[in-house]
C-alpha cells in the first residue's frame, strides 16, 4: 500500500540556519506516527512543509498522492491540522468557532450546523456548545481544537503537540480520542511530542529528530534493537531517545 | 470562492459588533450631524433675501460654516477611518494564535487578505453613505430646498471617490498588518510562523 504522507530530502532553509535537512519519511493509512524531537528540532516546520503552508527548500512530499507546494488548497481539504497551542476567537461561542471553520471548508449553512453538531458530541462538548470560547478551560480548548479538525472529514491529522499543557485527566482523555480517530475512523495520525511515555504509548512507529535531521525510525521495537542491542526484554523509548539524543550531541 | 464569502461574512459581523467601530460610528454619526445642522442653519441666514444661487444643495457640503465642512471632514478623518479598521487585520489572528489554523483551512492566503478587505470596504462604504445621507436629509430639512438631478449626481461620485480615498488607507493599514504580523519570526515568508 502507498504511503499517504510522504517525504524525500525534505529540506527548510532560513537563510544559513537549516530547519529540516534532508527529512525521509513515510507514514502509512491509518497509522499513528509519532513524532519526537526537543523544541526547536524542526518539528512543526516539517509538519507545514508537509501542510503546504511552508515552502521546502529542496526535496519534495506527498500528501493523499498530492504535492503540498503546489496543490496546497486539495492537500488542506484532505487533511486537518491542530497547531500547537491552538486559538480560538474568544467572544464567539464554541459553535460559532466551528460554524466559521465549517463554512471555510465549503459547507453549507444548513449542512454545517448538524456537522458541527456531531462533532461537539464526538469531543463531548456538546453540553459547552453555546458558552463563549473565553470561559473554555485548556482542556476544553483542546478538545475543541480536536472537533475543528474532525469537520472536514480528514484523512489524514497533523496534531502539533496536542497534549502540551493538559492536566493527567485532560491527558488521558486527549489521547484515547487520538487512538479513537485511528482505531475506529481509520484516520492517518501524525502527532509530534516531546512527552515520551505517551508517544510509546500510542504510536505505532515513531520518528526521532534532532537538530533538523530524522535520526530514525520505525516501529519501537526496532529501534530498541538498533540503539541498545538485540536482547533487551524491557526498554523504554526514553532509552532509546536519549542514547540517540547523546551521539548526536558527541558529533556535534 | 466559498472561503472569501465566509471570511468577509464574518469581518463583517465583526465590524458591526465590534465596540471600536460602535464607538467610531457614533462619533462621526455625532460629529456630522451638528455639523450638517450648523452649516444648514448658517447658510439660510446668509442666502435670505438673495436669489438662490445655482447648486445651493451641494453647499451644505462644502460649505465650512463656524467649523469645518463635511468634505473637509472626510478629507481629513477618512485616512483615520481606514487605518482604525484595518490596522490590526492580519496581527489580531496572529495575537489570538488562529491565523495557523486559518491558513490550514482549504482556502487560498489571499481569500483571507481580500475577505478582510473587502469586508472593510462595505463598513466605510455604509458609513460615509450613511453620513451623505443624513446630511442631505437634515439639510432638506433645515435650508428647505430640495435638490437637482446634477446635484445628487455630484454627490454620488463624491461618495464613490471618498469609498475609493478610504479605501486607499484601509488596504495599507491591512498591508502594515501583513507586514507586521509576519516579521516577529525568521519565517517570515511563511504567514503562519
Amino acid at each position: 500500500m502507498a504511503p499517504i504522507i510522504e517525504a524525500r530530502d525534505l529540506t527548510k532553509r532560513y537563510g544559513e540556519q537549516v530547519a529540516v535537512n534532508r527529512l525521509n519519511l513515510a507514514v502509512g493509512e491509518g497509522e499513528i506516527f509519532g513524532f519526537l524531537g526537543p523544541n526547536g528540532a524542526g518539528k512543526t516546520t516539517t509538519i507545514l512543509m508537509l501542510l503546504g503552508l511552508s515552502e521546502p527548500t529542496a526535496g519534495s512530499a506527498r500528501v493523499c498522492g498530492l504535492d503540498p507546494a503546489r496543490d496546497p488548497v486539495r492537500v488542506k481539504r484532505l487533511v486537518g491540522y491542530l497547531p500547537e497551542n491552538v486559538g480560538f476567537y474568544e467572544d464567539m461561542t464554541g459553535f460559532e468557532n466551528l460554524h466559521y471553520v465549517a463554512r471555510l471548508n465549503g459547507l453549507r449553512n444548513r449542512d454545517s450546523r448538524p456537522r458541527v453538531q456531531t462533532v461537539l458530541e464526538q469531543v463531548g462538548l456538546a453540553g459547552e456548545a453555546r458558552k463563549r470560547v473565553g470561559a473554555y478551560s485548556h482542556g476544553m480548548r483542546q478538545r475543541l481544537g480536536i472537533a475543528e479538525v474532525l469537520l472536514k472529514d480528514p484523512r489524514a491529522v497533523f496534531l502539533d503537540e496536542p497534549t502540551l499543557g493538559l492536566d493527567p485527566d485532560g491527558t488521558r482523555k486527549m489521547l484515547e480520542m487520538i487512538r479513537s480517530l485511528s482505531r475506529d475512523r481509520g484516520i492517518t495520525v501524525f502527532f509530534s511530542s516531546h512527552l515520551l511515555d505517551q508517544v510509546q504509548r500510542l504510536s505505532d512507529r515513531v520518528g526521532i529528530m534532532l537538530g533538523g535531521s530524522l535520526v530514525a525510525a520505525g516501529p519501537i521495537h526496532e529501534l530498541a534493537q538498533q540503539s541498545l542491542g538485540v536482547g533487551r526484554e524491557s526498554y523504554t523509548l526514553e532509552e532509546i531517545y536519549m542514547r540517540y539524543f547523546r551521539e548526536t550531541q558527541m558529533a556535534a | 470562492m466559498y472561503g472569501l464569502a465566509a471570511i468577509y461574512r464574518k469581518e463583517l459581523e465583526d465590524h458591526f459588533s465590534n465596540v471600536r467601530f460602535t464607538l467610531l460610528l457614533t462619533v462621526i454619526l455625532m460629529i456630522s450631524l451638528i455639523m450638517a445642522f450648523m452649516t444648514g442653519a448658517g447658510l439660510r441666514k446668509e442666502l435670505e433675501g438673495f436669489t438662490k444661487p445655482a447648486l445651493v444643495f451641494l453647499m451644505l457640503f462644502t460649505s465650512t460654516g463656524t467649523l469645518f465642512s463635511l468634505v473637509q471632514f472626510v478629507a481629513f478623518f477618512g485616512p483615520l477611518i481606514g487605518l482604525v479598521l484595518g490596522f490590526d487585520a492580519i496581527n489580531r489572528e496572529r495575537a489570538q494564535r488562529t491565523l495557523a489554523k486559518l491558513v490550514a483551512q482549504p482556502i487560498h492566503r489571499d481569500a483571507i487578505i481580500n475577505g478582510k478587505f473587502l469586508a472593510g470596504i462595505t463598513t466605510v462604504a455604509l458609513l460615509l453613505a450613511a453620513i451623505t445621507l443624513m446630511t442631505a436629509g437634515l439639510g432638506l430639512w433645515v435650508l428647505g430646498v430640495v435638490p437637482g438631478g446634477e446635484e445628487v449626481g455630484r454627490l454620488a461620485a463624491w461618495l464613490v471617490l471618498s469609498v475609493f480615498y478610504v479605501g486607499f488607507w484601509l488596504g495599507l493599514a491591512i498591508f502594515c498588518s501583513v507586514v507586521a504580523a509576519g516579521s516577529r519570526s525568521p519565517a517570515s515568508c511563511s504567514m503562519v510562523n
